[in-house]
């Protein structure tokens, strides 16, 4: 009977005495590291303004022997048409377009004439830039900036470029801004 | 000698729990909690959708309940948690309800802590 009555009591009072002392207190012994995706990286744009040019770390491209623009060139248009927008210290730009020398010389003023206008025709119409900032002009094969005896050369040689020709001092966008809306409003 | 197989009697009844130390509990906890790194992770994912350099430190606090070995009270440790509200309450949905088994005959009383980073580029 005495030995029946240890068997109850020493497990209850084991229990009692193990739920009485206060909880276990632990932590994680490192952080627990969640890793994402790297960062992206931040675009700080492909359009630099500088005092005589539109600097553009890019190219706008054509489709083959033709003044039609690339879709794939739309959304840099319309990085050049916002950098325009926000500087309205640029009063006029011109749109130049240069070839490479394959092809006739006469061939290449013009098809670089009619990319530039193009090109201008695209932020008119696309990029919202008022006409009046913009001029075309091409040069054709006259001013490589490159080997055109080479491929890559006569890459590099087919471009546009985008000419400050016109800036309004500081201080007065005002001025050329009113300018802008005025026309844009009646085109 | 009886008491101890009274003990292992009643453990066979249905009544199996353990006595940690605070090791043995943070490594159970840790197995628990390891369960949900996929669901943690899509949190985060989720976080980086509007926000996509998020980055920071969470630390939960939670008691393991000795009577069922659920984690239970989770809340965020304020001035150790830099994260959005909406990543601290989705990774406490998630942890909440956790169990470790067998349950313990204390609570515990843990605190835990996530470190949400970007990989190396």
């Amino acid at each position: 009977m005495k030995r029946g009555r240890s068997i109850v009591v020493v497990p209850l009072v084991f229990g009692v005495g193990i739920a009485a002392c206060g909880p276990v207190l632990f932590s994680s012994g490192s952080d627990r590291v969640v890793l994402g995706p790297p960062p992206p990286v931040e675009d700080e744009g492909r359009v630099k303004v500088t005092d005589e040019k539109l600097v553009i770390d890019d190219k706008i491209h054509f489709e083959f022997d033709s003044d039609v623009i690339r879709e794939e060139s739309y959304d840099l248009l319309a990085e050049i048409a916002g950098v325009i927008q926000a500087h309205p210290e640029l009063a006029r730009i011109s749109i130049e377009g240069h070839a490479s020398a394959d092809g006739p010389d006469e061939y290449n003023l013009e098809l670089s004439k009619r990319r530039a206008a193009s090109v201008r025709l695209h932020l008119v119409e696309k990029g919202g830039v008022a006409e009046s900032r913009l001029d075309s002009v091409g040069f054709g094969e006259t001013q490589p900036i490159a080997d055109n005896d080479t491929d890559s050369g006569r890459e590099k040689n087919r471009r546009v470029e985008f000419m400050i020709v016109e800036r309004t001092k500081p201080g007065s966008e005002q001025t050329a801004a009113a300018e802008t809306g005025r026309e844009e409003s009646g085109s | 000698m009886r008491s101890f197989v009274v003990l292992v009697t009643s453990l066979s009844l249905g009544c199996a729990f353990a006595i940690r130390d605070s090791e043995r509990y943070r490594d159970d906890t840790d197995l628990a909690i390891a369960t949900k790194d996929d669901a943690v992770r899509a949190c985060y994912d989720r976080e980086l959708v509007k926000d996509a350099h998020a980055t920071g430190e969470l630390t939960l606090e939670f008691r393991v309940d000795r009577r069922t070995g659920a984690l239970t009270d989770v809340a965020v440790v304020e001035d150790r948690s830099d994260v959005s509200p909406i990543l601290a309450d989705c990774v406490m949905d998630e942890i909440a309800g956790l169990q470790i088994a067998p349950r313990d005959l204390r609570d515990g009383k843990a605190t835990y802590t996530w470190s949400f980073r970007h990989a190396e580029a």
